[in-house]
């Protein structure tokens, strides 16, 4: 357990450098779009006195690097400081939208992730036999298809032809959890489908690869069932890449929802984002984007620290 | 009075009948004709664009049709665009102006309370416009109110407005959305205290907004229902899909391609009106190939407008005859003879003006969707009459800064205006910034300036008649066709009728439909 230590932190000032030069990045990034709050704001009827005086008032004739700073120093002291244009706290826009985008998340992982890997293993268990090709045609099938076309395709035959979900997802503070999970079924549906197809497909080929180690293939000449070979044998070393899938799976479901957020106008962090770009307004774009980064980072870690604790070599090294 | 426009012989004073007045027979016999009587009650929920998570209440803000029908559930203006395009008043009643057309005097409505109790005077009224006005106004409305040299209250129910120059469109300008009555003094808006026929529950902003019926409502015969919950749908497939699970009643803004399923689904059906957007193709008339007018003739007439109309928009628009005023429009000049696709006379004007290049076409879909086929299809046409074409696609960031006004033929896209004369001065007048075919006529300005003065209707009508012959004739905007506004609608809402140049009944819907299920 010692050896931790050390990689741990390392691995958090790297986390820090990282949302640090996302947060340049993400910056940048909106400042060489053309147009700018201004000129979002007052949109087709912007005459340029007008577009020169809301600038001046909101802060914008300042140079980038000057506002970039202002908001980094924000940040520091735990303040996301104010929407440009509604000068309402960003942290209080982020929160209940943060709130949504969780839920959507932990919904999906909550199927998706059981639900892929034991596909996975069972794909691996079955290898080229009737099960393992039918899995496999199923989620490549969903694999290739984009996430918008599914979560098209769930809305029309699952809202319109049965009227079984609403096509939109709103939830209200009066909703029980139930009314909760029904109003947001066909987003998570969405996100789980896509996700649980990748999430075993890489699965299935962790297993397999450990499957083809020479130890296993003494394993198998040894006598033992192809069963106890994979889930004893197998799987303890396959862990560590299958944590990691779990990871990224969990990162893109929280990053990834930007899509389904979209299809059913389900009031996330995602659509907050598209709008904020869409403004210029960059505290909530630079807020939003740290958040994501953090997400990212946060399970990046948690999956090498996990890789590092399941593999008996790198717990006890020689 | 219907659909009559209101120029008033001088200094007489004339008593408005509204809309909300019994007895204003639509002449057109639109599909959703008047019930006998509206039912009361229920919950209507619309779906709109433009909604964002930074939105306010404050009317300076207002830049979506969204943020307009948020206005007018909550608000009202002086004046207002009623049935069949006619102008009334709304918390004015009544005008005279004088004999210049330059002073021009509102009598108020008496009796009018904000949702706060407060009773509205003319105080309130002069703060209201002042806020979109001055120098450091970044209001929407701002050039809207340019010609405005002076505000003032007369007494506590009439107020005095003094215009820069003659201007016979006052009344028009003040029924913009922007433009909606709060008390005086109101600097947060948060409260949104307005005299309109619903009261705010709850606002999220870029999510929905909820109201409630205003009992103590001025209007007769509006406000039908009890409960009002405009929701902001940005993906119009959610708009649609919304309508035929019957979540939402009315769903703005749908997509031409999906109205044929959308009519044949149970249940539900689309109201289509002709609005007043249009996409020209741009010719810069002032330098080479495009100073010369043969060439410009050329290419109008090698635009195959109905292959256009039918293939870009799925028929969901009307013909235009390049020039700016549209068909609903009452200084629309209706007898110019239309101009269709004609590859001979393509092909005469083309020798004539003796060009033999290829024409490089500028264009984007992020002008419109459909900018890009609409480009492929005129490309089709005018190689019948001879003409080469090439399309550039621009990059779309950045489009209007660096290409359009500035490439010499530039596929374009503009909006409805309030007025003919707002129109033609913002994208005709010699010296606008936006005269994007770079089309000047020292003539047509001063005939222009001459109508907006013109209080005759008549006389007006005759000026206007010419400027869009000018323009038709001689201008540099090749325009195919005027796109409708497509609204969706479950079958249980009556009582919507189109108004205006905007979407949703003018984005007044929410206080004129009922729901016959309610």
């Amino acid at each position: 357990m010692r050896q931790l230590i050390g990689p741990v932190p390392r691995r958090l000032l790297a986390g820090v450098a990282t949302l640090f030069l996302v947060s340049i990045i993400v910056f940048v990034g909106t400042e060489i779009l053309p147009g700018d709050l201004a000129d979002a704001i007052l949109g087709q009827q912007a005459t340029p006195e007008a577009v020169a005086a809301l600038r001046e008032q909101l802060g914008l004739d300042r140079p980038a690097y000057q506002r970039y700073l202002d908001w980094l120093g924000g940040v520091l002291t735990g303040d996301l400081g104010r929407s440009l244009a509604s000068g309402r706290e960003v942290s209080e826009l982020i929160s209940g939208r943060l709130e949504r985008s969780l839920l959507l998340a932990a919904v999906a992982a909550a199927i998706a992730i059981p639900l892929s890997i034991g596909l996975g293993l069972l794909a691996a268990l079955y290898e080229d036999r009737p099960a393992d090709k039918g899995i496999s045609i199923v989620t490549l099938a969903l694999v290739s298809a984009p996430d918008f076309l599914i979560g098209y395709l769930l809305l029309s035959v699952l809202a319109v032809q049965f009227g079984w979900f609403p096509a939109l997802s709103r939830l209200t503070d009066t909703m029980s959890l139930g009314q909760q999970l029904h109003a947001i079924a066909l987003p998570c549906l969405t996100l789980s489908l896509v996700v649980t197809a990748h999430t075993m497909r890489l699965t299935r080929t962790a297993v397999l690869s450990v499957m083809n180690q020479p130890y296993v293939e003494m394993a198998e000449l040894k006598g033992a069932s192809r069963r106890r070979v994979i889930l004893h044998h197998a799987l303890p070393n396959a862990l560590s890449p299958i944590i990691s899938i779990v990871m990224l799976t969990l990162a893109y479901l929280v990053v990834g929802i930007v899509v389904v957020e979209a299809v059913f106008n389900y009031s996330g962090m995602g659509r907050l984002m598209v709008d904020a770009v869409a403004k210029r307004d960059m505290p909530i774009v630079q807020a939003c984007g740290l958040i994501f980064a953090s997400i990212y980072v946060v399970l990046n870690m948690l999956a090498d620290v996990f890789a590092i604790l399941t593999n008996p070599r790198r717990r006890r090294p020689k | 009075m219907s659909g009559q426009y209101t120029g008033l012989p001088l200094g007489r004073r004339t008593l408005l009948k509204g809309a909300f007045a019994a007895g204003l027979v639509s002449a057109t016999g639109f599909a959703s004709a008047r019930a006998a009587s509206p039912k009361k009650g229920g919950k209507i929920v619309i779906a709109t664009i433009g909604g964002a998570a930074s939105d306010t209440l404050d009317p300076r803000t207002i830049t979506s049709i969204g943020h307009g029908v948020m206005g007018f559930t909550l608000g009202n203006c002086l004046t207002e665009i009623g049935r069949n395009n006619a102008l009334v008043g709304e918390l004015a009643e009544s005008w005279e102006h004088s004999a210049n057309a330059t002073v021009w005097k509102f009598q108020l409505r008496k009796g009018v309370t904000f949702h706060s109790g407060k009773s509205m005077t003319s105080e309130d009224v002069v703060y209201s416009l002042n806020l979109h006005r001055g120098e450091a106004s970044t209001s929407g409305a701002k050039g809207l109110l340019s010609g405005i040299s002076d505000i003032a209250a007369d007494g506590p129910n009439a107020i005095v407005i003094t215009m820069s120059g003659p201007n016979a469109d006052v009344p028009q300008l003040l029924s913009d959305f922007h433009l909606l009555i709060v008390p005086a003094g109101t600097t947060d808006f948060a409260a949104a205290d307005f005299t309109g026929p619903y009261k705010l529950q709850r606002f999220e902003p870029g999510d929905r907004l909820h109201a409630v019926r205003n009992p103590n409502y001025w209007k007769a015969d509006a406000a039908h229902v009890d409960e009002v919950e405009i929701l902001f749908v940005a993906d119009v497939t959610a708009r649609t899909s919304g309508l035929l699970t019957g979540e939402i009643h009315i769903a703005g803004r749908m997509d031409p391609k999906s109205v044929g399923l959308v009519n044949a689904a149970p249940g539900v059906h689309v109201e289509a009106h002709p609005g007043p957007g249009h996409r020209p193709l741009l010719m810069a008339c002032d330098r080479a190939p495009f100073d010369n007018l043969d060439l410009r003739l050329a290419v109008k007439y090698s635009l195959d407008r109905v292959e256009i109309l039918d293939k870009v928009m799925a028929g969901l628009g009307s013909i235009a005859n390049d020039h700016p005023i549209p068909p609903f429009d009452p200084f629309h000049a209706a007898d110019i003879p239309q101009r269709s696709f004609d590859p001979d006379k393509a092909k005469f004007h083309l020798k004539k003006s003796g060009f033999d290049g290829v024409l490089p076409l500028s264009t984007s879909n992020v002008v419109f969707s459909g900018a890009e086929t609409m480009a492929a299809l005129f490309q089709q046409s005018a190689a019948k009459a001879g003409l080469k074409v090439e399309i550039i696609r621009e990059p779309s960031d950045g489009f209007w800064k660096n290409v359009w006004l500035k490439k010499p033929f530039v596929g374009g896209s503009w909006g409805g205006r309030a007025t003919a004369d707002i129109m033609l001065s913002t994208a005709y007048k010699s010296d606008a910034p936006w005269n994007d075919t770079h089309w000047k006529r020292a003539d047509f300005d001063a005939k222009l300036a001459a109508a907006r003065g013109e209080t005759d209707f008549a006389k007006r009508k005759a000026i206007y008649h010419d400027l869009q012959v000018m323009i038709h004739e001689d201008g540099g905007a090749a325009i195919p066709f005027f796109n409708n506004n497509v609204d969706g609608l479950r079958d249980t809402v009556k009582g919507y009728y189109p108004s205006g140049a905007y979407e949703l009944s003018g984005m007044r819907v929410s206080e004129r439909v009922w729901l016959d299920d309610a």
